[in-house]
């Protein structure tokens, strides 16, 4: 009787609508929410995938300063992403995709909660790129006020900005992740993501993360940046490498 | 401003005669049109809102759009990473493109300017280099700059400056020369049409890397300051001497038939004079990210704050086109909570063409969009 009340109970349950599941994301990270910087940079290399893309699917390997422990006053973030971010028609007026190929990005909330993101173009092939964001002044924002305003720059350090974006502050929270979106059953594949190591996936001077911190560089490690940690929500897993200025998240 | 030649580094560039129709669906063809749905509407009777649209495809995103002083032609540059590079010729009466290449500089473009000159020549900057473009004989010379360049700031190179390096920040032509600021350098390089340079411009240092620059008469400039200074715009000399400087704004400058406008001054937009500046009697265009655009009497102006484009006849607003904005939902870089922020398109640039109709780029789309109210 109680096997049959069971059964009826689950025949009932699949006579419902199927409920609709939300898009997923997961992240592995190393953050710093008691250091504040004006700056980051470093190498960042995100492992090109066979992207499934029917239900706007992202894999993204960032850095990003936040103005306040929630990152509800703003955010300034570059990267490597492949996949599709925003809404309506894409790509479009307020959407970027890029399934393919791995492309670089810069994405900016702004403390009036503007949200502003710009496709940078392909960094094929094996794209092992230094990335900068740096606190330039203050400038008039799209939310009508005057802000703290951040550039986004790739390559050389020499090359002008590919982007500004807005703050409410002029330092900010330092940030390195990797952000998976995906369905449930969709099995993106993540493969291997590096930040602050060479093209040859080796510790060197010059690849690793740095944080820009009393007007000078500095590497990201737990004597310039205390209070780091590494959190995971796996997968995608975090693997260290070399203190905070190295280190890989992959699906393993 | 007169000065002997100091250095010829003009090189011909062999893309005479590449010219590539751009986009398949675009080969000799009128551009498909599509209308918008614009979501605001003015309370102004008098203004209209809701403007044909037509969408053309540029193949990438141009941050820059040049207009030739009569209308007929608009030119926008597409710079990739690693990808060629492009000159893109709009034709406003066909809405058609044509593609021209251009040297490769494996930038993105976002501080590439476009200029035509009075000549018809096309000028467009490259992060170390800078480009002549005929489009009657299709040929193209360039100079190149160096890192290390003469009138650098102490700190235009080390790591620690917010903006280190010497790329061109601005470009503007006045008859046979052009005027070139270069990030950290307290320097304007002037060029003839030939490229050869002649006598520097000096300039006070809060105007090094000026974020533009247009000619008031053969010798005075209007210049906005740096990217890390606070925003200014002064009226220099070719002695370097700031004759009138306005403070607290300033985003674009643009030359217009009765002088240059200036868009971001603490009163909003003006026409500017050696005297003293004629406000336009419009408050738009206060934001870094907002562009203004002039052709003959029709003045168009993007505001960024108010995620719209208007368009002014003198200073009477005759149109407005009111940009979508959706609700997308974020989730916090940490993970946190997701929340609701709303996403709107950005808009690299304006321009305004021989029938006064007002054209945008669209960053995120990769389209010239013409306006026709």
């Amino acid at each position: 009787m109680i096997r049959l009340a069971a059964l009826m109970a689950v025949a009932a349950m699949l006579a419902l609508p199927r409920p609709v599941f939300a898009a997923e994301h997961t992240y592995a990270y190393q953050w710093a929410t008691s250091t504040y910087v004006s700056g980051i940079d470093g190498y960042i290399r995100v492992s090109g995938t066979n992207m499934v893309d029917g239900n706007s699917n992202f894999h993204l390997s960032m850095f990003n300063l936040c103005s306040s422990y929630y990152c509800d006053e703003g955010f300034v973030q570059v990267g490597q992403f492949q996949g599709t971010v925003g809404r309506g028609t894409c790509p479009g007026t307020t959407c970027v995709r890029s399934v393919t190929y791995v492309h670089g990005y810069w994405e900016n909330e702004l403390p009036c909660d503007l949200y502003y993101i710009d496709d940078t173009g392909d960094e094929h092939l094996d794209p092992n790129v230094a990335y900068y964001i740096s606190y330039v002044g203050s400038g008039v924002s799209s939310c009508g006020s005057l802000q703290a305003k951040y550039a986004f720059r790739s390559d050389s350090y020499t090359n002008p900005p590919d982007g500004y974006g807005y703050t409410s502050s002029s330092t900010g929270w330092p940030e390195a992740a990797t952000e998976l979106k995906q369905e449930p059953g969709d099995g993106e594949p993540l493969g291997q993501d590096r930040f602050g190591l060479n093209d040859n996936n080796q510790v060197q001077s010059g690849y690793g993360i740095s944080v820009l911190k009393s007007g000078s560089w500095k590497a990201w490690n737990s004597a310039n940046v205390p209070g780091s940690e590494s959190i995971e929500f796996a997968p995608p897993y975090y693997y260290g490498v070399n203190a905070f200025t190295s280190f890989r998240t992959d699906d393993q | 401003m007169a000065g002997p030649g100091r250095r010829y580094l003009g090189i011909v560039l062999a893309v005479a005669g590449i010219a590539v129709l751009v986009g398949v669906g675009l080969l000799g063809s009128r551009a498909s049109g599509s209308s918008d749905i614009p979501v605001g509407q003015t309370t102004d009777p008098g203004v209209k809102s809701t403007p044909t649209i037509v969408r053309i495809p540029l193949g990438g995103e141009a941050y820059d759009l040049a207009v030739s002083s009569d209308g007929n032609h608009l030119w926008a540059a597409i710079l990739r990473k690693n990808e060629p590079d492009e000159l893109i010729a709009i034709d406003p009466a066909s809405r058609t493109t044509t593609a021209r290449a251009l040297p490769d500089s494996d930038y993105g473009g976002f501080v590439s300017r476009v200029v035509v000159a009075e000549d018809g020549s096309v000028w467009v900057s490259q992060p170390y280099r800078l480009v002549r473009f005929d489009p009657v004989t299709g040929t193209s010379f360039l100079i190149e700059f160096d890192l290390d360049a003469d009138g650098a700031v102490t700190d235009a190179l080390d790591p620690a400056n917010p903006l280190p390096g010497t790329w061109v920040s601005a470009i503007a032509t006045r008859g046979p020369w052009i005027a070139v600021a270069r990030n950290n350098v307290a320097l304007l390089t002037v060029l003839d049409m030939k490229l050869v340079e002649l006598d520097p411009i000096p300039v006070p240092s809060p105007y090094a890397g000026s974020q533009d620059l247009a000619w008031a008469s053969d010798r005075l400039l209007w210049a906005i300051s740096g990217p890390t200074y606070d925003r200014s715009v002064a009226l220099i000399d070719t002695t370097g001497r700031i004759t009138e400087e306005l403070a607290g704004g300033g985003t674009r400058l643009e030359q217009a038939r009765d002088g240059v406008l200036a868009l971001g001054l603490s009163n909003g937009a003006a026409q500017l004079s050696t005297a003293a500046p004629a406000w336009l009697g419009t408050t738009s265009g206060a934001s870094d990210e907002s562009r203004i655009a002039a052709l003959g009497t029709v003045v168009a102006i993007y505001d960024a704050v108010a995620n719209t484009i208007t368009k002014f006849d003198g200073d009477i607003p005759v149109g407005i086109l009111q940009l979508e904005e959706a609700t997308i939902e974020l989730r916090p870089p940490n993970g946190g909570e997701p929340r609701a922020s709303r996403i709107r398109p950005r808009i690299n640039d304006l321009g305004v063409d021989r029938d006064g109709n007002v054209w945008y780029l669209d960053g995120n789309a990769h389209e010239a969009v013409l306006v026709v109210w």
